[in-house]
C-alpha cells in the first residue's frame, strides 16, 4: 500500500490529537491530507481497541471525515460556566 | 361495510363503532391481517405474526365490551410496536441476527399499557438493526415504501410507516434517536409523534443511545396519534429518566384551533439545500395555518448547524458503550455498518463527548429563548423526498460521488428532548408521487399544543386520507 503524503501536520501532533481529543484547527485540518493508518492504529490501542489491520482500513475514511465534521463543535468556544447537560429538557 | 372501508377509517372513527357494539374487533382484527397477509410479502413491514393471539384477544374484548366491560377508546383497536420494544413471550428480534431469537420474560412499559387498554398487538414490526443498520443486511429483506416498492420508506421505523401507509394496522410506536420516528412518517405520509423526553417511559426498549432514545405513537391522523399517546405517557418508576409531570387531555386540545397560535418560522440553517418542491409544500402549509388565524414569526436558532455533530458523538458513544459486549461477542452477525458505526463511536473522547454535552446545555437554553417567541416551530420534515432503497449507503466512508447535502432538521429534537410531530404536507409531482412532510416542535411537554396545530391542518387538508394503489385492493 503507497504512504500517504506527508502533510505540513506532523503525524505525532494528529496522533496527540486523537488521543486526547483536543480539537484540530481549521486550517491545519484542512492541510491534513488523510488520516494515517499508524496514527488510527495508535489512536485505538490509547482506547483500548483491538482492531485488525483490516478493521483499521475500513475505519479510517470514516475517522478521517468524522474529524472534519467535528472541527466545528470543538472549536466552538464555551463559557467556563457551562456544565454538561445530565439530559435533554 | 367492506374490508376496504374498515381499514380506512381511523380509530377516532372505529372506536365509537366498537363501544357501540356496532363493529366487531373480531372482525377489524381480522381485516387488518387479510391485509398483512396479502401485502407483508412486497411491504415486508413486519417480521413476527401474533395473529392467533390477536384474535383470542379481539373475541375476548368482544365479550368484555358486550358484557359493558369497555375500557376506553383504544379497546379492541389493533397496533403494532417496532421490534425494538419488549414483549413478554414474543420475540423480540431488534431486527438483528444476534438477537434474532431471543423471548424476553418481561413487557415494556408501553406495550403493557397499550394491552391494558385493551389494544390489540397483531404483531412486531421491521426495522433497520438496533435502529442504526443499513436495512440493507438485516434479520429479514428491508421494509419498502408502500408509495412506491423501489423507494425505502426511511429508517430506522420503516415498518412502523410502512405498516401504517399500507392499511395494515391503524396504530404503530417507532422509537427516535435522531429522527427515526419521523422520518418513515414522512416517507410513508402517516403522522409521527416525538414525545418530550421522559414523557413516554424507554423502559423494555432496547436502547441505542439513553439520552437521546424516545418511544412514541404513529398513525395516519394526528387525533389517532393524540389518542395513542394518552394512554402510553405518564410517569413510570421502572424508567429513571421518566418525567413526572402528568399528561393532560390531549383529546381535549384537538379542536382548540390556530387563531393566535404563534408559528415560529427558521430563516436561516434548516431551509439551505431544501429541494424547491419541498419547500412550496411547506410555504404552502404556512399560508394556510396563517389564513386560520396563526401568526408567522421569523426566527433564529443559534447554533442549529452544530446539532448533527453533537448528536453523532452522543450516539456514538453511548451506542458504543450498550453495544460493547455484543460488537467482541458477534461482530460477524452484525449488519456492516452497524459494526462499523460501533467500533467507530469507541473513538470518541470523553472530551468530545462532554463537549457535546456541553452544547447541548447552550442548545436546551436557546429553544427557550426560542420558544418564547414562538408557540411551536416549524422546520422541514426532511429535505426531498424519500430515497431509492438502492441508493442507501452500507458505509458511512465518504462515497466516491459526493451526495447533495442535507440539512439536519431533526437531530435539534433529541438533544433537547422537546416534542416533535410529523404530518403529511403534500407530495412530489413524480412520478412517482411522493409523500412530502412537515414538522412542528413546542416546549418540553407541550404536545398538547403540537396536536392543536396538527389537527386544525389535518381538517383543512386530505393529505392523509390519501392512499397508496397498492393498498387500495
Amino acid at each position: 500500500m503507497p504512504r500517504p503524503v506527508k502533510s505540513a501536520i506532523a503525524r505525532r501532533q494528529i496522533f496527540q490529537t486523537l488521543a486526547a481529543g483536543v480539537a484540530v484547527p481549521a486550517q491545519a485540518a484542512a492541510q491534513t491530507a488523510a488520516l494515517p493508518l499508524d496514527d488510527v492504529r495508535g489512536a485505538a490501542q490509547i482506547h483500548g481497541l483491538r482492531l485488525s489491520p483490516e478493521r483499521l482500513a475500513v475505519l479510517r475514511p470514516i475517522l478521517e471525515q468524522r474529524r472534519q465534521s467535528l472541527s466545528s463543535l470543538r472549536a466552538l468556544r464555551i463559557d467556563d460556566s457551562v456544565e454538561p447537560s445530565p439530559g435533554p429538557r | 361495510m367492506t374490508a376496504a372501508e374498515l381499514r380506512s377509517l381511523s380509530v377516532s372513527e372505529l372506536a365509537p363503532l366498537i363501544q357501540a357494539r356496532k363493529l366487531s374487533p373480531v372482525e377489524l382484527v381480522q381485516a387488518c391481517l387479510r391485509q398483512i397477509d396479502a401485502l407483508n410479502p412486497r411491504v415486508q413491514a413486519f417480521l413476527t405474526m401474533t395473529s392467533e393471539r390477536a384474535l383470542a384477544q379481539a373475541r375476548a374484548a368482544e365479550s368484555d365490551i358486550a358484557a359493558g366491560r369497555y375500557r376506553g377508546p383504544l379497546h379492541g383497536i389493533p397496533y403494532a410496536p417496532k421490534d425494538l420494544l419488549a414483549t413478554q413471550g414474543v420475540r423480540t428480534t431488534n431486527g438483528s441476527r444476534v438477537t434474532a431469537t431471543a423471548i424476553p420474560n418481561q413487557e415494556s412499559t408501553v406495550t403493557a399499557r397499550l394491552n391494558r387498554a385493551g389494544a390489540i398487538m397483531l404483531g412486531k414490526l421491521n426495522l433497520l438493526e438496533f435502529a442504526m443498520g443499513s436495512g440493507q443486511v438485516g434479520l429479514v429483506a428491508p421494509a419498502r415504501n408502500p408509495w412506491d416498492l423501489a423507494y425505502s420508506p426511511s429508517g430506522s421505523s420503516s415498518g412502523s410507516g410502512a405498516a401504517l401507509a399500507a392499511r395494515m394496522v391503524p396504530l404503530t410506536l417507532g422509537t427516535d434517536t435522531g429522527g427515526s420516528i419521523r422520518g418513515p412518517a414522512k416517507s410513508c405520509g402517516v403522522v409521527g409523534l416525538k414525545p418530550t423526553y421522559g414523557r413516554v417511559s424507554r423502559f423494555g426498549v432496547t436502547s441505542l443511545s439513553w439520552t437521546l432514545d424516545h418511544v412514541g405513537p404513529m398513525a395516519r391522523t394526528v387525533a389517532d396519534v393524540a389518542r395513542m399517546l394518552q394512554v402510553i405517557a405518564g410517569h413510570d418508576s421502572l424508567d429513571a429518566t421518566s418525567a413526572t409531570v402528568p399528561p393532560p387531555s390531549y383529546a381535549q386540545a384537538l379542536n382548540g384551533g390556530v387563531k393566535g397560535l404563534r408559528i415560529g418560522v427558521p430563516t436561516e440553517h434548516f431551509f439551505q439545500h431544501v429541494h424547491p418542491e419541498t419547500e412550496a409544500a411547506l410555504r404552502a402549509a404556512l399560508g394556510l395555518l396563517r389564513a386560520k388565524g396563526a401568526q408567522l414569526i421569523d426566527v433564529k436558532v443559534q447554533h442549529a448547524a452544530l446539532c448533527s455533530a453533537a448528536s453523532s458523538v452522543i450516539l456514538g458513544s453511548e451506542s458504543a458503550a450498550y453495544h460493547e459486549k455484543r460488537l467482541q461477542d458477534h461482530p460477524h452477525l452484525l449488519d456492516p455498518l452497524v459494526r462499523e458505526r460501533l467500533e467507530a463511536g469507541a473513538f470518541h473522547s470523553a472530551l468530545d463527548y462532554l463537549k457535546a454535552l456541553r452544547f447541548r446545555t447552550l442548545l436546551i437554553a436557546e429553544m427557550r429563548r426560542v420558544f418564547a417567541q414562538c408557540d411551536v416551530l416549524m422546520l422541514p420534515a426532511g429535505n426531498a423526498a424519500p430515497l431509492l432503497t438502492d441508493e442507501i449507503a452500507g458505509t458511512d466512508a465518504p462515497p466516491v460521488k459526493p451526495r447533495a447535502p442535507r440539512p439536519d432538521t431533526s437531530n435539534l429534537a433529541n438533544l433537547t428532548g422537546i416534542p416533535a410531530l410529523v404530518l403529511p404536507c403534500g407530495f412530489t409531482a413524480g412520478p412517482p408521487a411522493l409523500p412530502l412532510g412537515i414538522q412542528f416542535c413546542a416546549k418540553p411537554f407541550a404536545e398538547a399544543t403540537l396536536f392543536r396545530v396538527g389537527h386544525a391542518y389535518q381538517l383543512a387538508t386530505d393529505w392523509h386520507t390519501r392512499l397508496p394503489a397498492l393498498a387500495t385492493k
